[in-house]
C-alpha cells in the first residue's frame, strides 16, 4: 500500500518529527555524507549517494559502557544501557537489510540486551536511492527494500516507513503498524494515484538499469565460489597493498565484532566493563593468551574478512554477509576493491 | 601502601609533554596526586627530590652529558617511562640526523653556530641508551593515555599501547578521510592512541606517535605518491617523526 506526499509535505513531516523526537539522519560532511543527530530538519539530506559509515553506530556504538562496578569485596555491578526512543530517517535499502542481519546476530543464542533494546526503540524510515558507480547491492539481492521484504524477513518489512522519490513527489510504503501510526500522527498523506504508482514502476526500472559495478557474481554464486578460494594466491596479492587498518570493517554495515575490556578509574576504587568496535583486519583480533595468533598474516585476515562477507554469514543466517554498499572500497586508503577481489578470486580459482 | 615517588626529567625537548601531564581535569589531577607523590618536576614544583621510584623522561639524548645523566637516573628508578615522541622515537629532533652538523648549526644558530655549548651529536631515543620499561608516544603525549599508563604501572600491569593504526580511531569517529579531502595522511602506518585528534580537527596525521608494529611502509609510499606527493615530500613524511625508526616490516 502506498501513500503520496509532495516534497513540501515531506519537509513538514520531517520538521514535525524533529521537533518532538530524537531523529538521526544524513548530513553533508566535506563533500561526503554521514549519519548524525538532526536538530534542524533543513540539514537532513534525503538524496545522497552513500554515507561514510553505516547507521549501525546507533545500535552498536563505537564505544559503550556495559557494566560499572567497584573494586571491593562486593563489586556491586550495575548494568548500563543508554537506549532511547529514536527515529532513523533516510536509511537506504542496503542499510535496512544490514540492520536485519545484525538483528539476527545479536538475537542469536546469547541475546545482547544493549543492542536489542536500542534496536527495539528505533523507528526506521527508509528512502530510495540511485546507485553510485561502485554500488553492487543489486547483485547481493538487497537493493529493493519495498519488494524484497517478504524474501528477506518473511515476517515483517525491514522498515517502518519507506519513501521513494518519484520526481515531483514521494511515495510512502508503510511497513509496520508503528510506521502507520507515526505517519498518521505527523502528516496527512493522500492515497497514491494510479499515475503515481505507474511512475513508481518507471523509477524502479531506471534504478535497476543504473548499476555500473563490475561485480560478476551474486550471493549464491559467491557462496559456491568461496570454499574453493581458501588456498588462493589472490590473498597475498592484496595483502601486499593492505595496511591492516580495519577501516573496511569499521565502516561496514554488517560487521559486528567488538572487544571487551575492563577499565579501572584512577582512584583505583571503581571500574567499568567497556565494549568497543573491533576488526578482523587488526593484528590482535585472532591473538590468544600466550601470544599465539591464528591469523598472523594480513593475507589470512583478508581471507577471513571476505569469507565472512561471501560465505560464513550466508551459512549462519541464510542472508548475504555483504550488502554491496561498497563502503569498504570507498574508504580504503589503499583502494582495495572488494568487487575486484571477488572477481579476481573467481578468475584465478577457475584457472588454478 | 606508601605512594610511589615519581620524578620528571627533561632532555632535548620542548617540555610540551610535561605541560600535557599538568593539563588534566581537576578531578583527574587530584586522583593523580592521591595516587603518587611527585618529588621532581621542574615544570610544576621547585623541590628536587633524588629519591624516586618511577622516572618519566621527556626528550631525546643528544649530548655526551645526556648519556651520563640518563644512566644515573636509570640506576635510581625502578621503572623508567619514556614520555613523548622525543624520548620514544627521537621525534622531531631526529630530523637533524639527516644533515651534517655544520649544515644544521649554521641553519639554526647562524652567527652563533661556533659556540661550543651548542655541540650535539646524532639524536637518539632514550631506549637507544638505557632500558626503557614503557613508552608514552606522541608529540605531545595524549593526557588520557598518560593516565591510563600511570594506572597500569600502579596496578602492576604491563601497560599496552594500541598496536593498530590511527585510521581505526579516525573511523570510529566517522571522520571524512583526509585522502577524500584531497590531502594526504600518515594515519595508515601510525600507532593509534591519540583518538585521531589531528584528523578529527581536519589536519593530516604526521605520524608523531611512531609507526604501528609491522607497518606497510611500501604501500604508504605508493599511496602518498599516487596522491601527488613528490619523492622528496614522501620522504619528508617518513622522516618528520620517524627518522630514527627501524621497523620490522614483515607481515
Ligand atoms: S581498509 Fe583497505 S587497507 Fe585498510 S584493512 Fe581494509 S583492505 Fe586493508
Ligand atoms: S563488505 Fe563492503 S560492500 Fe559489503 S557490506 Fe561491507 S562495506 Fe558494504
Ligand atoms: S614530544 Fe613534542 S611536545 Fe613532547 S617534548 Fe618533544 S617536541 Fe615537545
Ligand atoms: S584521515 Fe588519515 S587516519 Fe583518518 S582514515 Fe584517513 S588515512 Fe586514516
Ligand atoms: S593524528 Fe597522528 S600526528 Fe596527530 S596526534 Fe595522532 S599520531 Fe600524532
Amino acid at each position: 500500500m502506498h501513500k503520496a506526499m509532495t516534497r513540501a509535505e515531506l519537509a513538514l513531516f520531517a520538521e514535525n518529527l524533529v521537533k518532538t523526537n530524537v531523529v538521526y539522519g544524513v548530513v553533508a560532511k566535506d563533500k561526503q555524507f554521514g549519519w548524525d543527530r538532526i536538530l534542524d530538519h533543513k540539514e537532513m539530506v534525503l538524496d545522497y549517494p552513500t554515507t561514510i559509515s553505516s547507521p549501525k553506530k546507533y545500535f552498536l556504538p563505537p564505544t559503550e559502557t556495559l557494566i560499572e562496578f567497584k573494586l571491593a569485596a562486593n563489586p556491586d555491578p550495575k548494568f548500563v544501557n543508554h537506549s532511547q526512543e529514536a527515529i532513523l530517517f533516510g536509511m537506504h535499502a542496503c542499510d535496512l537489510y544490514a540492520t536485519s542481519m545484525l538483528d539476527n546476530a545479536f538475537e542469536d543464542t546469547n541475546k545482547d540486551p544493549n543492542y536489542l533494546e536500542k534496536r527495539k526503540k528505533a523507528i526506521l524510515i527508509g528512502v530510495s536511492c540511485m546507485p553510485d558507480p561502485d554500488c553492487f547491492c543489486n547483485k547481493m539481492g538487497v537493493d529493493d527494500a519495498v519488494h524484497n521484504e517478504a524474501k528477506i524477513s518473511k515476517k515483517e518489512a525491514l522498515y517502518d516507513l519507506f519513501f521513494t522519490n518519484i520526481g515531483h513527489k514521494y511515495l510512502v510504503s508503510i511497513g509496520t503498524k508503528r510506521g502507520e501510526d507515526l505517519l498518521a500522527k505527523y502528516a496527512k498523506p493522500a492515497e497514491a494515484s494510479k499515475a503515481e504508482l505507474d511512475q513508481l514502476k518507471v523509477v524502479e526500472k531506471k534504478r535497476v538499469e543504473s548499476f555500473t559495478s563490475e561485480m560478476k557474481q551474486d550471493v549464491e554464486q559467491l557462496a559456491k565460489l568461496m570454499p574453493k578460494t581458501y588456498n588462493s594466491s589472490v590473498w597475498k596479492e592484496y595483502a601486499d597493498k593492505c595496511f591492516a587498518c580495519g577501516t573496511c570493517n569499521l565502516v561496514c554495515p554488517t560487521c559486528y565484532c567488538f572487544n571487551i575490556t575492563e577499565k579501572v578509574k584512577l582512584n583505583l576504587q571503581e571500574g567499568s566493563r567497556e565494549r568497543e568496535w573491533d576488526s578482523c583486519m587488526l593484528p590482535q583480533f585472532a591473538e590468544v593468551a600466550g601470544g599465539e595468533n591464528f591469523r598472523e598474516h594480513v593475507a589470512e585476515r583478508l581471507r577471513h574478512r571476505l569469507m565472512r562477507k561471501g560465505l560464513y554469514i550466508k551459512e549462519k543466517f541464510d542472508k548475504s554477509g555483504c550488502t554491496g554498499c561498497a563502503r569498504c572500497y570507498r574508504n580504503c586508503t589503499a583502494d582495495i576493491s572488494i568487487v575486484e577481489m571477488f572477481n579476481r578470486l573467481k578468475e584465478v580459482t577457475e584457472n588454478e | 601502601m606508601s605512594k610511589p615517588k615519581v620524578a620528571f626529567f627533561d632532555f632535548t625537548s620542548c617540555e610540551g609533554c610535561q605541560l600535557e601531564v599538568l593539563n588534566q581535569e581537576p578531578q583527574d589531577m587530584i586522583d593523580l596526586l592521591n595516587a603518587v607523590e611527585i618529588v621532581n618536576f621542574r615544570e610544576a614544583i621547585s623541590d628536587k627530590g633524588q629519591d624516586y621510584d618511577i622516572a618519566f623522561i621527556e626528550g631525546s639524548i643528544s649530548r655526551p652529558a645526556d648519556e651520563t645523566r640518563i644512566k644515573k637516573i636509570r640506576r635510581q628508578a625502578k621503572i623508567l617511562v619514556a614520555l613523548g615522541a622525543c624520548a620514544c622515537t627521537g621525534g622531531l629532533n631526529a630530523m637533524k640526523n639527516k644533515y651534517s652538523a655544520a649544515d644544521y648549526k649554521n641553519y639554526v644558530y647562524k652567527d652563533k653556530a661556533h659556540y661550543e655549548r651548542l655541540d650535539t651529536y646524532a639524536v637518539r631515543p632514550v631506549s637507544a641508551v638505557v632500558k626503557v620499561d614503557c613508552e608514552i608516544p606522541g608529540c605531545p603525549i595524549n593526557r588520557f593515555e598518560f593516565l591510563r599508563i600511570v594506572k597500569s604501572v600502579l596496578m602492576g600491569v604491563t601497560p599496552q599501547l594500541p598496536d593498530y593504526p590511527v585510521c581505526v580511531e579516525c573511523k570510529m569517529k566517522d571522520n571524512v578521510c583526509m585522502y577524500q579531502r584531497g590531502e594526504t595522511c600518515m594515519g595508515p602506518v601510525t600507532r593509534a592512541g591519540c583518538d585521531a585528534i589531528c584528523t578529527s580537527y581536519g589536519d593530516p596525521c604526521t605520524g608523531c606517535r611512531g609507526f604501528v608494529p609491522h607497518p606497510n611502509l611500501n604501500a604508504q609510499k605508493d599511496v602518498l605518491a599516487k596522491h601527488g606527493l613528490s619523492p622528496e615530500d614522501v620522504m619528508l613524511n617518513f622522516t618528520m617523526f620517524n627518522n630514527f625508526s627501524k621497523e620490522d616490516t614483515t607481515r
